[in-house]
């Protein structure tokens, strides 16, 4: 088997194509699923994923299968994923949605650690600002709420 | 009865229970109400999207907020509506302004992505992450879907009180109690050490609002209020590994041994300053036990010692500094039988050199030895230490601090010679010397040394 050098297709849900070499994107449980099905496969199409997001996650993966080859220090793969994580809502969550649907599970605990850390020490309404969240409750659960509220939030 | 009418019982596919509290003709009202709701949603969709996959994306968003429609189309403040019984008008502006800015909102940015979308597993696995309970506590609070999915029973990875020093009954009564927090907690780690404040009453309190089937991991160290009242407590918490508990001398040794009668899973457990004395120690299920840590009790002496070690096979550390009748026979008992040491602690003992030479000859295995304030030990166990190849290149951690009858030049070999040493303490009073050059190279081989 020539795995080295072979790639495969990969077609965005807006029918962007990367193409990426197969040791690459093995990261990804699911790809790696797919090659190992059927042989020969030109190309995948991946409908839950735009093709912003894919770049991002190809560009994950290309770093990460890097790392095998020539090793980093710990300090320089923590500084190259929080440059890697400094991007904006909305793409932090699509790229949880994708790395859950092409199951890559460094890049999902990594994704899911930045919200975590976003949720950290806040207020809920800290929270529902950050985050964008409606405050669906009516005015007795908000009181409710309050009450449940008084504890955790004195120091 | 209003009480009885949670605000999460779900009203469009209610209980028997529910229904028994409205009548019929109230229901059929509301159900009526869910159905246009629905409806006027799904028009708001289809005309405000033009491209085919803005649809597509839309009727995928429209299915997910359906699948929780029961929660959001049955007016949120039914409870009062109920209590009133007059269906027409309640609150319907309230539910037709919600939902619509909702869902408008979903289609305006055109891609529905964000915190509250993404499914319970993706929830669940982030606050996996999250290792303060109180965090938790305040994202349940931020609204109701995640009031809903974070409801029962959650399994939090640690409670941390650590260090609180000032933390005291009052305060940890108002937290857990009052019964206002729904759900009822499982933490794997309950850390209070230090908090020396807190009493056996705010503690057993704190026990029974979380349930101590999953807490594998128990700190209560330096807790020095705690009394015998938490013994039957503890003796029920049957999944616990960890077990640390130094320095709570209010617990009587009468009351110690119950502890342990049913804890078979231990693998640590610490007993550091308290009344312990042979009757728990032979109570102890010492099965899976890994670390025991028994600095500071006077009952063990070389005949317990021979007793306890025939029973800790899988024993990796092994702390008896500050008990001061154990000599070097404690040694040969357990050079003879703890084959998996790694870790001895025997400072202020009576221990010697044949012993301490057994031991190391027996333990393959062993890579740190705190022996600080035992005068019996001499130069013969150093140059042991440096005759012995595979010790000395093993050897990370060594105190032998204020033994007296070590000399130095002794000490100045065993730093050359030991090189992967990472903390030493060889301090003597009134002083000890050693070259500098020695202490140098130690420097620049980052070794913590203290002389």
């Amino acid at each position: 088997m020539n795995n080295t050098s072979k790639t495969v297709k990969l077609v965005s849900s807006d029918n962007e194509i990367f193409e990426i070499e197969t040791s690459i994107i093995s990261l990804s449980e699911t790809i790696k699923n797919v090659l190992e099905d059927t042989e020969d496969t030109e190309s995948i199409p991946l409908p839950n994923v735009e093709g912003r997001i894919l770049a991002k996650v190809i560009e994950y993966c290309r770093y990460h299968s890097l790392l095998k080859t020539i090793p980093q220090s710990e300090e320089d793969i923590e500084r190259w994923d929080r440059e890697f994580l400094n991007i904006d809502q909305p793409t932090l969550f699509h790229l949880i949605l994708a790395a859950n649907y092409l199951d890559i599970k460094s890049l999902l605990d990594l994704t899911c650690k930045r919200v975590a850390d976003m949720i950290k020490g806040k207020k809920p309404e800290e929270i529902r600002k950050e985050f964008n969240i409606v405050n669906d409750f009516t005015p007795e659960e908000e009181e409710e709420v309050r009450r449940e509220n008084a504890w955790c939030e004195d120091p | 009865m209003a009480h009885t009418l949670s605000s999460d019982v779900p009203i469009v596919n209610s209980t028997s229970k529910t229904i028994s509290v409205i009548d019929e003709e109230d229901y059929r009202r509301m159900n009526n109400l869910a159905l246009e709701l629905r409806r006027a949603r799904g028009n708001l969709f289809s005309e405000s999207s033009s491209k085919e996959r803005d649809v597509e994306m839309v009727l995928r968003s429209g299915r997910k907020l359906g699948s929780r429609s029961s929660n959001r189309v049955a007016c949120p403040s039914k409870r009062t509506c109920l209590k009133r019984k007059r269906m027409a008008d309640c609150n319907e502006d309230w539910c037709n302004r919600n939902c619509v800015v909702h869902c408008y909102k979903f289609v305006k940015q055109g891609s529905f992505c964000g915190f509250n979308t993404l499914s319970d597993d993706l929830l669940f696995h982030i606050c996996s992450f999250l290792t303060d309970f109180l965090d938790m506590v305040r994202l349940r609070l931020t609204c109701r879907r995640f009031r809903e999915v974070f409801s029962s029973n959650l399994l939090f990875p640690k409670l941390d009180f650590g260090n609180c020093r000032y933390l005291d009954d009052n305060m940890l009564l108002s937290c857990f109690g009052s019964s206002f927090l729904p759900f009822k907690a499982r933490f794997e780690q309950i850390i209070l050490a230090k908090c020396h404040r807190l009493s056996s009453k705010s503690i057993l309190r704190l026990f029974e609002y979380c349930s101590q089937d999953s807490t594998e991991h128990l700190d209560i160290r330096w807790c020095t209020e705690l009394d015998e009242t938490i013994t039957e407590k503890l003796s029920t918490m049957v999944k616990l590994k960890t077990l640390l508990m130094s320095h709570t001398r209010r617990i009587s040794a009468v009351y110690l041994p119950r502890i342990f009668e049913s804890l078979h899973c231990l693998r640590v457990v610490d007993l550091s300053f308290t009344y312990c004395n042979r009757k728990v120690l032979f109570q102890l299920n010492c099965k899976y036990l890994s670390v025991l840590i028994l600095q500071g009790i006077t009952d063990i002496d070389d005949e317990v010692m021979d007793l306890l070690s025939q029973r800790l096979h899988m024993i990796e550390k092994l702390d008896l500094s500050w008990c001061p009748n154990v000599g070097s026979r404690s040694l040969y008992s357990i050079a003879s039988r703890c084959n998996m040491l790694q870790e001895i602690g025997l400072s202020e003992t009576k221990v010697s050199d044949d012993g301490l030479c057994e031991l190391i000859r027996s333990c393959p295995r062993i890579n740190s030895i705190q022996a600080s304030r035992c005068p019996r030990i001499r130069d013969s166990f150093v140059q042991y230490i440096i005759d012995n190849v595979g010790l000395r290149e093993r050897l990370v951690s060594l105190d032998i601090s204020s033994c007296h009858n070590i000399s130095d030049s002794a000490v100045e070999e065993l730093l050359k010679q030991c090189r992967n040493l990472r903390f030493v303490d060889v301090s003597k009073l009134p002083s000890r010397k050693i070259s500098c050059s020695t202490i140098c190279a130690l420097r620049r081989r980052n070794v913590e040394i203290l002389f």
